[in-house]
């Protein structure tokens, strides 16, 4: 069976039982906001599926359950090589893009600035500090929903793709697909809430230029290292935002302009967008001496 | 390393214990999904001593989400002895001494298999916790799930240590002894249990109320949260020594049989 028929075999399976799970799980139609803390972790667990798809057409496709070489499940680890750096590059990446972000963030957007924000979130000011570390060991800890994307999209979708097609093609392709994945989401509010001109095709693109950004740079630690665990820890740390700053910005002062309503995503996509170029930059060379 | 997982998942019955569980996941959202949307939460009312009235059906949905935990907890115990017990059985050491595989990378994989079911069994109970308390209204049973769930980690922590401290002790002396060492240890600690209660001032038990014990959690959450960051860091440093320990441990007795 050729890659391709595998790849598509593997995305009408995830699409339609994660389709099918966000809306069993949000039957009445409540918003993001609406739902409350239980039922968004619930909706959340939709997270899951794209690793159990993984499984799901590796048995479909007797394709095999490899934990090395071509065509392999990447789901182990190994440090060899000075692999471990990623999983160092992985626990401390995310908190840099955060706290880069919300800088860039209150630069486009000063009038977000709000000394005592972190008080309407129930924070006391000395956990301030300890929040991006919280993060990390937390995120760490319960990366079990991350690894159901990550198992799912960097495990098997994106080296498909990388096989089909040129490396660019296939990481804006890919970032696409997933997006596009959390489509459902983003029409209840996730993300972008619900109060923006466009709802929500305006968040759709949104998501799909993020998940695209925050793809190149999973796609990356997961290709080096040859495992989806670095990638997963990555995504489980963003997904807890490891920000002290998080604690100072009210997006709710933020001026009703372009810039004001975008500054979060803003400084969000140009924080990526820096470490993708970093990170492109060091691929082609690592491609380049392979090469040689 | 991977053959040696996957021959440890085989012995403590992993397939079996894989369907059983994901079976019983489906389970767990269809019911609590049919709870949640239909009539049924308005039967079986029942009043707790506070005067509060809740749901006995949702009630009876979290109960396998607040045993889960114990239940993971005395399986790990179990997986442990269990594996070398398998081990032993087997003579996996006479075949493994014909193979280029280094004494570390065997214990090296123990370690490494235990931390592996305590991170799945830690990623299950938060599964379970999320699903039993994705529709329930404020009240007791969602607070008991929320006290389950912020001290998960600490728990897990906890079965880490056990697990740092069962290895060294079945490498040094076997699973019948070190069966034998931990049964003793556990009668002892039960027979002063039993004699606390005998003897023992029971008042203390009546000091422990269970509210006061979560608005406690409510009012130290910075404690909490430094907990949550300190106890999986201090635990694995535990766990590191315990594998440096046992490997010691298993290079001297390998030296001796040699």
């Amino acid at each position: 069976m050729s890659d391709k028929k595998r790849l598509l075999i593997y995305l009408g399976l995830t699409f339609t039982i994660s389709y099918a799970w966000f809306f069993i799980a949000n039957p009445d139609g409540s918003t993001w906001e609406g739902m409350g803390n239980m039922r968004q972790s619930f909706v959340a667990l939709g997270m899951v599926i794209p690793v159990i798809c993984h499984v799901l057409t590796r048995v479909i496709t007797k394709e095999g359950f490899k934990f090395s070489g071509e065509d392999n499940s990447y789901f182990g680890i190994s440090f060899a090589d000075k692999k471990w750096i990623f999983f160092i590059v992985a626990c401390l990446v995310p908190w840099l893009v955060y706290e880069t972000a919300n800088v860039i963030s209150l630069a486009l957007a000063p009038s977000t600035f709000d000394s005592e924000y972190y008080l309407t979130l129930d924070i006391e000011k000395r956990m301030l500090i300890l929040m991006p570390v919280y993060a990390i060991v937390t995120g760490m800890v319960g990366s079990f929903a991350a690894f159901g994307e990550e198992g799912g999209w960097r495990g098997y979708m994106m080296p498909k793709l990388l096989k089909i097609m040129k490396r660019p093609a296939a990481l804006i392709t890919g970032g696409i697909i997933w997006g596009l994945w959390h489509a459902p989401l983003t029409c209840i509010g996730h993300n972008f809430g619900t109060d923006y001109p466009g709802f929500p095709y305006v968040g759709i693109v949104k998501m799909c230029i993020f998940c695209t950004l925050m793809g190149i740079m999973l796609t990356y630690v997961t290709e080096m290292s040859g495992s989806v665990w670095p990638a997963a820890f990555m995504h489980a740390i963003s997904n807890s935002s490891p920000s002290i700053l998080q604690g100072f910005i009210n997006s709710d002062l933020a001026s009703d302009t372009f810039l004001g309503r975008n500054a979060g995503f803003i400084g969000m996509a140009l924080a990526l967008l820096a470490v993708d170029i970093f990170v492109m930059v060091k691929w082609n060379h690592y491609e380049k001496n392979r090469a040689a | 390393m991977g053959g040696l997982l996957y021959k440890d998942f085989l012995s403590i019955n992993g397939k079996k214990l894989v369907t059983v569980l994901s079976v019983f996941t489906v389970l767990l959202v269809i019911i609590r999904l049919i709870v949640a949307f239909s009539d049924t939460s308005a039967f079986w009312l029942v009043e707790n001593s506070e005067g509060e009235v809740m749901s006995f059906l949702d009630y009876l949905v979290s109960m396998p989400a607040q045993m889960l935990p114990i239940m993971f907890i005395s399986f790990i115990a179990m997986w442990i002895s269990n594996v070398i017990k398998n081990d032993e059985k087997s003579q996996i050491h006479a075949y493994l001494s014909a193979t280029p595989l280094s004494k570390r990378t065997y214990i090296a994989e123990k370690y490494v298999f235990i931390g592996i079911c305590i991170y799945s069994a830690l990623s299950i109970c938060v599964i379970w916790c999320i699903i039993s308390m994705a529709f329930l209204a404020d009240g007791a049973v969602l607070d008991i799930l929320m006290l389950i769930s912020s001290f998960l980690i600490e728990l897990f922590s906890l079965a880490l240590i056990g697990a740092s401290i069962e290895f060294p002790v079945f490498i040094a002396f076997g699973k019948e002894k070190g069966q034998m060492i931990k049964t003793g240890i556990l009668e002892v600690l039960a027979w002063f249990a039993a004699g606390y209660l005998f003897f023992g001032n029971l008042d203390v038990f009546e000091i422990i109320d269970f509210n006061r014990i979560i608005e406690w959690a409510k009012i130290h959450s910075f404690a909490l949260m430094f907990m949550a960051v300190i106890s999986p860091l201090i635990t694995l440093c535990i766990y590191y020594i315990s594998y440096r320990i046992s490997v010691c441990i298993y290079e001297r007795k390998e030296r001796d049989y040699e």
